[in-house]
């Protein structure tokens, strides 16, 4: 206990201004100019060195993207201009494994982020994107002996190739949606994840993405695979400085569970709040797998993130949890999705949202029993919180079910903090802002009870952050 | 009101305003496409109408006068609060309602005072038809109002309910529909004006319905209790809100559905809370039993909640006939599907004994029970069942 709390307090000591920094871009390796083409995605293509199916799958992901519209839902997308991002830019080449090998400036970047210590102390791997580039990877190496790969996509792909052809875009395929079809055609980075059969990987895989440069657009893509009876925790975090123009944020996250495997996929997402953030992520869940969404979104300007778990066989089980901490001009767009496709499976989905200074915050979901499926069950519980007069909360949920057995239940409701719960509070000697932050910390403990201690550590300082001020 | 009369509508000129700010609605065609329901196939519904005038005919047990729409607006005082009510109505949203209210072509008003108690009738929609009818509840009236609305053919209609100050209505409206119909009620109430509203949906092709309760008086109260049985291959696509405009607001919406055979449902339900609605309270509950192999229901029950001082909450759950419950049914002694019978119809009942108990008729008609409509409404559900 003590030990942990000295921890606490090492941790709430660091700087917190340490998100918000940059480094020159010109001593870039490759720097594209704004604008998307067709030669854009051949340009980033013949840098990695990629094969001809890949190539194609990005030609046809670009038409795609072309063809389909803003979608007319949601938040106001109109304002991002496709023309004026940088999609493709690198600080230099290949990923290394030590730390001491990465350039001066990316690497005093994820020291001051504090990625090395976390990995020494409770990571059994890391993967650090800046900008387009993985600059950095490593795995423990005992887990590298029974066969976890851990790579970047790029390097996924050259080493892996039978692997990734077999799943990369089937899961979330090139035209799903207009933002997946954009991260197809110009995708760079990410994390490729596979678990062989019952291997264990018993403490968490990291991800970090960074962006860096402003006016820039990081399309990272992961695909994990956890073959049958494995188990991974993988997180991923993102943060970014705060420039004066905007920047997207557009990934694709594919999953694959086989039987008995189970996943879980946390993220923590910070961006700073200029940032678009518009996210697909999709599981496949096989006989008896277990996939978790763990999905916290504190920044950004806008975000659009609907994790999605297909139950594709029997006694599949999915599960999302998701908070969201909408500030002043952010709208966190988030939601779940749990499609059951095969008999006697379950999904729980508990989605928690705070909205301050005239934030909004909104959940959009969808559960979907299709016919021939017996003995479905899933449950849904929003929670909001609205902390002011001015700030707005939505709820869209889509129940949708063809097939008499199910069992679903949905249930959500919003509030503001009760009077007689600061009242209590500060009658035990806290101020009330204090008080606020302590009710909104417990609100959120559903959320940062998964986390590692040091990430709920973090969280909770981010929170307590983002809530000063909070009381006029 | 009989036969085919030339309307006179077009000359009051707030209306003719009113035609056109919808008719440029209908233009835009807000609702491009649904995920359950063919738009192309409710828009070919929308027909140029064909002036056929609807009758409502008067059931036993209402004490009540029907004005036609023609005499309602050259009469400056009602037409004066018609065109108020229009102008707190909610702008349509879909094509369909801009339609009936750029289109209308008949209608009627309907007006409560103190002392009138019950207004009792049914319409039998004509093919073609589109109307648009009003009823107004004056200042302090407590009253009771039963609809049976029957069609055979393709129609379209509208109504708005109105509550003044103080008021405290009951309106059950049993819908027996055959034919494709689009259906549309608005209800608007005013300070301290109470509502129970219950639509009874108990068959219809293809049905289009949308059901706005307006909050708009400071301390109104609306409570929807709204059911649906479906059977065969019929669609039902319905939609609600409630609209808190105003403080102290209290809506509560429940809403069970038993879908049969291969039918289908989509309950698209919405609680909004305006910047001004503080200390709103605002429930909606839909559940729906899926009796038959092929049927389907979709649940949308959304939130948009503008201000922070109000509890809002809303539930949804699907589910089938609880094994158990028919295990002690049968126990009991009854057969399989008597037992069955009677857990939905005990599901579906429950809703209606949610509506108030009539307690206020008048002692020439001592047969209370029978005009008791949820007693009326029970019999309506045995039946369909």
């Amino acid at each position: 206990m003590t030990d942990s709390r000295s921890k606490e307090r090492a941790i709430a000591q660091t700087d917190y201004s340490r998100y918000d920094f940059s480094y020159s871009t010109k001593n870039y390796d490759v720097v594209f100019d704004k604008g998307l083409s067709d030669e854009v995605v051949r340009r980033i293509s013949k840098i990695k060195n990629e094969p001809a199916w890949m190539l194609e799958f990005r030609l046809k992901a670009l038409k795609a993207f072309k063809e389909k519209p803003l979608p007319t839902w949601g938040p106001d997308l109109s304002e991002i201009n496709f023309d004026e991002i940088i999609y493709y830019m690198r600080a230099s080449q290949d990923n290394k494994k030590s730390w001491d090998d990465v350039p001066a400036d990316v690497k005093k970047t994820f020291d001051r982020l504090g990625i090395p210590e976390a990995e020494r102390k409770v990571l059994a791997g890391v993967e650090a994107q800046f900008d387009s580039e993985v600059m950095y990877s490593n795995i423990r190496t005992d887990l590298e002996k029974k066969g976890v790969v851990f790579l970047s996509m790029d390097e996924g792909l050259k080493q892996y190739p039978e692997i990734v052809k077999e799943h990369f875009g089937k899961i979330i395929p090139l035209n799903d949606n207009k933002f997946a079809s954009l991260n197809s055609a110009v995708w760079s980075g990410g994390s490729f994840v596979y678990v062989p059969k019952n291997v264990k990987v018993d403490i968490p895989l990291q991800a970090y993405f960074r962006i860096n440069a402003e006016s820039f657009g990081q399309f990272e893509r992961t695909l994990i695979i956890a073959d049958e009876g494995s188990q991974v925790h993988y997180i991923e975090g993102c943060s970014a400085p705060k420039f004066s123009t905007q920047s997207l944020h557009c990934a694709v996250v594919e999953v694959v569970a086989r039987p008995n495997a189970h996943v879980r996929y946390t993220t923590v997402q910070n961006w700073a709040n200029n940032i678009y953030n518009l996210v697909t992520k999709r599981a496949f869940a096989y006989r008896n797998a277990t996939v978790e969404w763990v999905d916290g979104n504190i920044g950004s300007k806008i975000t659009q993130k609907y994790p999605a778990i297909y139950l594709m066989e029997e006694g599949a089980k999915g599960e999302v949890l998701s908070v969201a901490l909408a500030g002043k001009g952010q709208h966190q767009d988030t939601g779940a999705k749990a499609i059951h496709l095969a008999s006697n499976t379950t999904s729980t989905i508990t989605s928690k949202s705070i909205s301050k200074d005239s934030g909004r915050s909104s959940y959009r979901g969808l559960v979907k029993v299709v016919r021939g499926c017996k003995n479905v069950k899933s449950s849904v519980m929003c929670d909001a919180l609205l902390l002011d007069k001015e700030s707005r909360t939505d709820t869209y949920p889509y129940v949708e079910i063809d097939e008499p057995t199910a069992t679903i239940a949905h249930e959500a409701r919003v509030g503001k903090i009760g009077e007689d719960q600061i009242f209590y509070l500060t009658s035990k000697g806290l101020s009330e802002a204090q008080a606020l932050t302590l009710i909104v910390l417990g609100f959120m403990q559903p959320f940062t009870k998964t986390l590692p201690l040091e990430y709920a550590v973090e969280l909770n300082r981010l929170i307590e952050m983002e809530m000063e001020n909070s009381v006029g | 009101m009989k036969g085919v009369q030339q309307t006179s509508y077009a000359s009051v000129q707030w209306l003719e305003e009113y035609r056109q700010k919808n008719q440029k609605i209908f233009q835009q065609k807000p609702v491009k496409k649904s995920k359950y329901t063919s738009i192309a196939k409710l828009e070919e519904l929308l027909i140029t109408p064909t002036k056929e005038q609807i009758k409502p005919k008067k059931l036993p047990g209402g004490i009540f006068e029907i004005i036609t729409l023609n005499d309602a607006l050259a009469n400056k005082q009602i037409a004066q609060k018609i065109q108020k009510i229009l102008s707190l109505e909610e702008n349509a949203k879909d094509q369909f309602e801009a339609f009936i209210n750029a289109n209308f072509d008949s209608g009627f008003v309907i007006i409560l005072k103190k002392g009138s108690h019950d207004a009792r009738f049914e319409i039998e929609l004509p093919q073609g038809s589109c109307s648009k009818y009003f009823i107004i509840v004056e200042k302090g009236t407590d009253a009771t109002i039963l609809e049976r609305i029957k069609t055979t053919g393709n129609c379209l209609v509208s109504e708005t309910i109105y509550l003044e100050e103080n008021s405290n209505l009951t309106v059950a409206k049993i819908h027996e529909e055959q034919g494709d119909v689009i259906t549309y009620q608005q209800c608007i109430a005013q300070k301290d004006a109470k509502l129970y509203n219950c639509n009874a949906w108990l068959s219809g092709n293809l049905v289009r319905a949308n059901t706005s309760n307006i909050l708009q008086g400071i301390g109104s109260e609306i409570r929807e209790c709204s059911l649906l049985i479906s059977s065969a291959k019929e669609h039902f696509d319905l939609n609600y809100s409630s609209i808190h405009r105003s403080e102290a607001t209290f809506s509560h919406c429940v809403f069970k559905s038993a879908l049969k055979d291969e039918s289908k449902m989509v309950f698209d339900g919405m609680i909004r809370i305006e910047e001004s609605a503080q200390k709103a309270n605002a429930l909606l509950e839909c559940h729906s039993m899926i009796l038959g192999q092929n049927a389907s229901s979709n649940q949308i029950p959304s939130l948009e909640i503008k201000t922070d001082d109000v509890k809002a909450t809303h539930s949804a759950t699907v589910a089938r006939i609880d094994e158990e419950e028919l295990f002690y049914v049968q126990s009991r002694g009854m057969k399989k599907e008597e037992a069955k019978k009677m857990i939905v119809k005990s599901f579906l009942e429950s809703v209606i004994y949610l509506l108030p108990a009539v307690t206020n008729l008048p002692p020439e008609r001592e047969k209370g029970h029978e005009l008791d409509v949820r007693h009326i409404l029970e019999k309506e559900i045995e039946r369909a069942v």
